[in-house]
């Protein structure tokens, strides 16, 4: 238990004193975590809407295979991505092997199911007027799509900081796909895992801290929010 | 000259689920009239409202805005056409980004304040709304909202499906006044269902009547409803709840619907010709058909309600009271059939 206390005690001398490998590790996982969540918001509020609003044959296997993408295993993800990034993969030609850019591909395949679904039912669950008073009101089917995404907004909020929280707590992309390098791919989750294993408790704790501020700044903004809404 | 109809259906049928929901041959509403759909539940009056508003897409059939053909969501006849839906849905914010959301996306942005404030006060809204929220509006005045927000795009063309039917008087009061005003300004052409019979003859200038998908060349007044029975004489007719039969010619089908039109059924205190059928009942109103300027009198025979013309409502020396029980007849021949 003593152990644990003092690593807390130095995690907290490390964050105040700017401590360089700590806030490395920070910045990397804040730069792969927002290329990835950009990229699977541009495409996943779209095509989530797509998959609330139109009834197609085959949409409810659509839905099945959404659903099971939800439970991806990130190591899984990881191994995908990497097969085809390496030097011998379809898309080995565009280095990105060991790079940011390459952990936030592998990020994006797993947040873009989980946008994607509660984008899904958070617009199947809009009033089924909602449709007839925007068409009544002269909507164009842009238009429709823009206000049925506002009108959603709290179950988009809900899918983005999902997805967010997945993308921000996974190791086995960042692992794999990022290699863990320091100064360079090392994110906060791959540090953690480093840092045990070297008995570094305290820096270790350093990062879960700042972890779990990245948790409360994302669930203060999401109450927020919500009472505005 | 004849006026071109502002809108105009040919052969216009919806189906869903293999049901027949519409089958219309031919409808025009004329500009600046005030058209009044009348149905029971089922009779189609949403349908036709929404394939009027070019909201929904119709299984086969032509529809003309201004005397050319269009598609739903035609988008030069999506400006000048709005309809409020039965259940009115707000967006979930305030009641002055509810009422201006049409212009917005119109890009008609100058002078908004004014124009929503004075769509606002149409609906008799005054600007303390402005700022409430979509939750904190009672039914009423959730219906005037709603209202407003078409009303102040200052539309050609406003289909109202039971604007009035869960709203309180005052509500009820203040949307017939805005209908009307917009009409006055602006020459808007009105549809509007209700269930409501002698709100919509008081208010419209003609009243189109629907059964199951099909616009009737009759009122829905005095529609006798199959099963056919057949009496000890082998005769068909239609039991009513006190024990007295309906007499009826051999129906086409067995689902056929029966017809016997308020002209046709006479008062009478004696069987002038043995041809004649009788039904006793008590007259529970007096009316004045506001078209026709005829007296007509209600009359519940059992369950049914029945409408009489009545050429003078002095009957046996004394005039016609509510409660007074009298004497109706008609001849079979009298009778007509509607297939269903």
């Amino acid at each position: 238990m003593e152990f644990i206390l003092e690593g807390l005690a130095k995690a907290f001398v490390l964050l105040l004193q700017g401590d360089q490998e700590t806030y490395s590790a920070v910045w990397a996982t804040v730069q792969a975590a927002s290329m990835s969540m950009t990229v699977s918001l541009l495409i996943g509020i779209p095509l989530g809407y797509l998959l609330g609003y139109l009834n197609f044959p085959g949409k409810k296997g659509v839905r099945t295979v959404v659903d099971t993408l939800l439970s991806l295993p990130t190591v899984f993800i990881g191994l995908l991505v990497y097969a085809f990034i390496s030097n011998r993969g379809p898309l080995g030609e565009f280095g990105l092997l060991f790079t940011l850019t390459g952990i936030a591909v592998g990020q994006t395949i797993l947040a873009l199911p989980v946008v994607i679904a509660l984008t899904a039912t958070a617009v199947e669950s809009l009033d089924r007027s909602l449709r007839l008073t925007l068409i009544s009101l002269g909507s164009s089917q842009k238009q429709i799509f823009l206000t049925s995404v506002v009108e959603a907004r709290l179950g988009i909020l809900i899918a983005a900081i999902t997805a967010s929280a997945r993308v921000l707590t996974e190791v086995g992309i960042s692992m794999m796909v990022g290699g863990n390098i320091k100064w360079d791919t090392r994110t906060i989750t791959t540090a953690i895992a480093l840092e045990t294993n070297k008995g570094q408790f305290a820096s270790g704790i350093a990062l879960g801290l700042v972890l779990l501020a990245i948790a409360f700044v994302i669930s203060f903004s999401l109450s927020f929010l919500r009472r505005r809404t | 000259m004849t006026r071109e109809p502002l809108l105009r259906l040919r052969d216009v049928r919806q189906v869903y689920n293999d049901r027949t929901v519409l089958d219309v041959a031919e409808l025009s509403i004329d500009p600046g009239t005030i058209t009044g759909l009348s149905g029971p539940n089922g009779s189609g009056k949403s349908t036709l409202l929404k394939i009027l508003s070019l909201s929904e897409r119709c299984t086969s059939g032509t529809v003309y805005f201004q005397g050319r053909a269009v598609l739903p969501f035609d988008a030069e006849a999506h400006q000048q056409i709005t309809m409020l839906p039965q259940v009115p849905h707000l967006l979930t914010r305030n009641v002055f980004n509810n009422i201006a959301y049409g212009l917005k996306i119109r890009g008609r942005k100058t002078g908004l304040r004014d124009n929503v404030a004075a769509a606002m006060d149409l609906v008799g809204l005054d600007s303390s709304f402005a700022a409430r929220q979509w939750h904190q509006l009672s039914g009423g005045e959730a219906q005037r909202v709603a209202l407003a927000a078409r009303l102040v795009l200052k539309p050609l063309c406003l289909l109202l499906d039971e604007p009035t039917a869960s709203v309180d008087m005052e509500s009820a009061r203040a949307i017939r006044r805005a209908i009307l005003l917009a009409r006055k300004e602006w020459g808007t052409t009105l549809v509007i269902t209700s269930h409501n019979q002698s709100w919509l003859n008081d208010l419209c200038d003609s009243v189109i009547y629907q059964y199951n998908g099909r616009i009737l060349d009759c009122s829905l007044e005095n529609i006798l409803l199959g099963p056919w029975l057949k009496n000890d004489r082998q005769e068909f007719c239609k039991k009513l709840a006190d024990g007295q039969f309906i007499l009826v010619p051999s129906p086409p089908g067995p689902d056929s619907i029966a017809v016997i039109a308020p002209e046709v059924l006479k008062l009478t205190n004696a069987l002038p010709d043995h041809a004649a059928h009788t039904l006793t009942g008590t007259v529970i109103g007096i009316y004045l058909d506001r078209h026709s300027s005829e007296p007509r009198i209600h009359v519940v025979c059992g369950d049914h309600r029945l409408v009489a013309n009545v050429p003078d409502l002095n009957f046996n020396g004394k005039a016609l009271l509510p409660g007074q029980t009298v004497t109706l007849h008609y001849l079979l021949e009298n009778i007509t059939w509607l297939m269903k």
